[in-house]
């Protein structure tokens, strides 16, 4: 019951920064000095007034401002993101059309980060200031200092040009068919339709832009990890561990990493949201179309809607995604469970 | 603090690790099971293909629309390079075109057939461009003079026009949009051709999936962004198209194409510049295919002396176009893949002539400055934006600013988001702006008609009238003898040379990577490439 009244409290919270998130995109995409028509329409057809009237009317750009965010909020409500300039489809649609493509990235991303960075971090921590504690500095310092887009493109020059142990850029072959999109997610639906040469496409196209992306993140995980783990290994309840006789498998194993890993969820939460941005990016180098990419290409056509979907899309997520991590604290550390 | 043994105490997360990392490397050089045939059979072509938002030949105006829709859509007529002056005879076998030029009649070519399998008519076509008239979206203008069309036999249509427009033939070969549609299929699918189409059609959803042309190849699928599938047409009426399916695979980078076209992953790749094809000269893996376009990169000039005291004199805007190293853009900046004619009409088109082209002079631009009392120069705001056709804005607009400051002119660079600069142009406000322009159809009219008629495109947003060039405009439009049309574009340009309203710059060159095996590949103005032509 005082889960349920915490959970409320912060969802009334989302509620209200979601409102100013959508405030802020609205007034920020309108103060743009651009009409958009000129994106939309041809140099011929502005020409021609019936043309004109047909468009202003059809996006409703003959209101004004405040009309049009309160027409834009009501429409939301309804779950109506209105229709795109660019692709001229539901923004809803789009937006389901490329989300699964970044959600397929960012799990493998987080998946590897997670698998190569915790691992990394007891390792560090463990070997506490010798050789293997610099090494891992060093990868998670590069991991995370480097650019992506210059990651990526030099992975794609190394690994799938110059070595070809990775397939191109796009999420299969270039030649092969996309399955029928059942759930958008290339792997399940190649799946689903029982095409194996697909399945193993997709996951091969899916190794490199996640370790890329997974990279990026990585040194974060594995530097919180050593931290957290360093910090508990000197903790009394350590050493009565120790005292017992008890293994160092078990201490370390059992005792210390469980404790150790509260931060490390913190910051995979947080580090989601880099993910997320950092997704435009691969996205963009390894012609992945997902959302990041959707976003890129709606921001430079001056896009509205488009670009306010993805603005509420991506707050959205945050917002679920740190409900997610509080109540994730709550399983790892009964003492935090409810304030 | 105690040492601990990894050995003992680390071996479960690193196990697991080091299962996952060989799951990784495993399918990572999982070896390639590529089903030799169908590869074979597919012809791949990268491309940035985000222009892409309709495939509904009655609103598509996007560049890349242009190759599907050419390829599933026949038209009338066709032109092909390298004379594209040349109008000639494709779903049409023959034409005849009245005496005041207001009534065109042609003939069908019989025992064609649609995608469907349903035989083109000449219902067909009057459906066709009635739709395409009426669903009021970007390429309606094309058809914007259509009066009547009456279906004379089921091989014979008569089309008649409010006014005589002798570039209409020149419509019905390049406007890749005035294709012909199976009217029967389209009409299943609530299409309509009424004059309230635009309210009431609702085909354009499954014309976005599907075509019901008579070309060589008809649209399977389209993903936004990510591709754009067609396969064969079995009912085309020409020789067999030699590809089963051809993919649109989107890969924005013209670098990363190249990398893919090299490994094989591709057959084509679009989007080469200069740089690149410059880049791979010699590579035995691509052949780079080269061909003019007929785009066109320009400044325009606001001649309002509200917007700008100093370029509304035209001895000012006289002294700019004899000031600019024409020859150093193309040979230094665009590496000598571009060429010049010398107005706004673009080369290989009637009445276009280099021997017109203006060189540059720094000496008669200094003259000219000093007579128009500014002999110690001005100081003028140059905006120009990234995206321009491929070409280089930026350096191509620093070595502008360069040039000017020989003569004594300061340009302030003003670089500008495109939506942004296209804004302030489209509302006539822009000072000096560096900005292209590419094909809608090929003839010289829709050129006169948006650079030098009064309340023309460009015109109205450099503040610039001229009766003299507009009424050559209207006479040209009318004349059916080519030399007597010839020579008003002659005269057309002249007047544009005088008055510098304009400045053309350059008419890039295209490059395209293209595989060795792959054959048949000519760079067109309009649809880029022909796929009907190309085998591997």
């Amino acid at each position: 019951m005082r889960l349920l009244r915490y959970l409320g409290r912060r969802l009334a919270l989302a509620v209200v920064s979601l409102f100013g998130i959508v405030l802020v995109a609205f007034l920020v995409a309108h103060m743009v000095p651009a009409d958009p028509l000129a994106i939309v329409l041809s140099d011929q057809a502005t020409k021609d007034p019936s043309i004109r009237a047909a468009y202003v009317k059809r996006w409703g750009l003959d209101r004004s401002l405040p009309e049009q965010f309160g027409h834009y909020l009501l429409n939301v409500l309804r779950g109506d993101l209105g229709e795109s300039f660019t692709t001229r489809r539901p923004v809803l649609r789009d937006l389901a059309q490329h989300l699964p493509a970044t959600i397929e990235l960012s799990l493998a991303a987080l998946a590897f980060s997670v698998v190569i960075g915790v691992p990394l971090g007891i390792f560090a921590a463990v070997r506490h200031n010798r050789v293997p504690d610099h090494a891992a500095r060093v990868i998670s310092l590069v991991g995370a200092a480097s650019p992506i887009f210059w990651t990526g493109l030099l992975a794609l020059y190394l690994f799938y040009y110059r070595l070809n142990w990775f397939p191109g850029p796009g999420r299969l072959e270039p030649y092969l068919q996309y399955p029928l999109p059942v759930t958008g997610f290339i792997l399940l639906d190649s799946l689903l339709a029982g095409n194996a040469e697909t399945f193993r496409s997709g996951l091969r196209h899916l190794l490199l832009p996640g370790m890329v992306l997974g990279w990026f993140i990585m040194g974060i995980i594995a530097r919180t990890t050593r931290a957290a783990l360093l910090e508990i290994l000197s903790a009394d309840y350590v050493r009565t561990a120790r005292s017992k006789g008890l293994g160092e498998r078990t201490v370390v194993g059992s005792h210390a990493l469980r404790n150790a890993l509260i931060p490390v969820v913190t910051v995979t939460g947080l580090a989601f949201a880099s993910v997320m941005s950092g997704a435009v990016l691969t996205e963009t180098v390894f012609a992945w179309p997902g959302i990041g990419r959707y976003a890129v290409t709606a921001s430079t056509h001056l896009d509205y809607p488009a670009i306010l979907g993805v603005t509420i899309l991506t707050a959205v997520i945050y917002v679920i995604v740190n409900l997610v991590v509080d109540t994730l604290y709550g399983v790892l550390d009964p003492r935090i469970r409810v304030e | 603090m105690r040492q601990f043994r990894f050995a003992r105490s680390y071996t479960r997360p690193l196990s697991l690790a080091a299962v996952v990392l060989a799951v990784l490397a495993v399918a990572g050089v999982w070896p390639e099971t590529v089903g030799g045939q169908s590869r074979e059979e597919t012809l791949v072509i990268a491309r940035d293909i985000d222009d892409v938002v309709t495939n509904d030949p009655s609103r598509t105006f996007e560049w890349t629309s242009q190759i599907p829709t050419h390829a599933a859509y026949d038209t009338l007529l066709q032109i092909e390079p390298p004379d594209i002056a040349q109008i000639r005879p494709k779903l049409a076998t023959k034409w005849e075109i009245s005496p005041e030029g207001t009534t065109y009649t042609f003939q069908l070519r019989p025992g064609v057939k649609f995608s469907s399998g349903n035989p083109l008519t000449a219902q067909d076509v009057k459906f066709s461009l009635l739709r395409l008239k009426n669903m009021k979206d970007n390429p309606s203008f094309l058809v914007g003079d259509i009066k009547e069309i009456v279906v004379v036999s089921d091989t014979t249509v008569k089309i008649v026009l409010t006014a005589p427009n002798a570039s209409f033939l020149g419509i019905l070969a390049g406007g890749v949009t005035t294709g012909v549609i199976d009217s029967k299929t389209v009409m299943a699918h609530g299409g309509t051709d009424a004059e309230n189409a635009k309210d009431v059609d609702k085909a354009t959803e499954w014309l976005n999936q599907n075509s019901v042309g008579s070309g060589p190849y008809v649209l399977r699928g389209w993903t936004k962004n990510v591709e754009l599938v067609m396969e064969r047409n079995p009912h085309y009426w020409g020789p067999r198209p030699k590809f089963a399916r051809i993919v649109f695979r989107h890969v924005k980078s013209g670098s990363t194409q190249r990398e893919m076209l090299e490994r094989g992953d591709v057959d084509i790749a679009m989007d080469f510049d200069p740089d690149l094809a410059a880049k791979v000269k010699g590579n035995p893996k691509i052949k780079v295919v080269e061909g003019l376009t007929s785009n066109q990169i320009y400044m325009g000039l606001n001649v309002s002396p509200e917007i700008s005291k100093e370029l509304s004199d035209k001895r000012v805007r006289q002294a700019i176009a004899y000031a600019i190293d024409y020859d150093g853009i193309i040979q230094g900046l665009m590496r000598g893949a571009a060429d010049r004619p010398p107005g706004m009409i673009p080369l290989g088109l009637l009445g276009v002539d280099k021997a017109m082209n203006r060189k540059q002079d720094v000496n008669k631009a200094k003259a000219l400055l000093k007579e128009a009392g500014y002999p110690g120069g001005f100081t003028v705001r140059f905006t120009y934006y990234e995206g321009l056709l491929g070409t280089p804005a930026e350096a191509i607009a620093a070595k502008i600013q360069s040039d000017l400051a020989a003569v004594g002119i300061r340009a302030t660079l003003d670089r500008k988001e495109r939506t942004v600069a296209w804004s302030e142009y489209r509302s006539s406000k822009s000072v000096m702006i560096l900005s292209g322009w590419s094909p809608d159809y090929l003839d010289p009219d829709p050129y006169a008609d948006a650079y030098y008629k009064a309340g023309g495109v460009v015109p109205k947003r450099v503040n610039w009238e001229n009766s003299r060039a507009t009424e050559l405009t209207l006479m040209a439009r009318k004349e059916q003898d080519p030399k007597k049309r010839a020579a008003f574009y002659r005269d057309i340009q002249q007047i544009g040379l005088d008055e510098v309203p304009h400045i053309m710059l350059l008419q890039p060159k295209n490059f395209v990577g293209v595989a060795p095996a792959i054959k048949g590949y000519v760079i067109h103005p309009i649809w880029f490439v022909g796929l009907e032509h190309l085998s591997r």
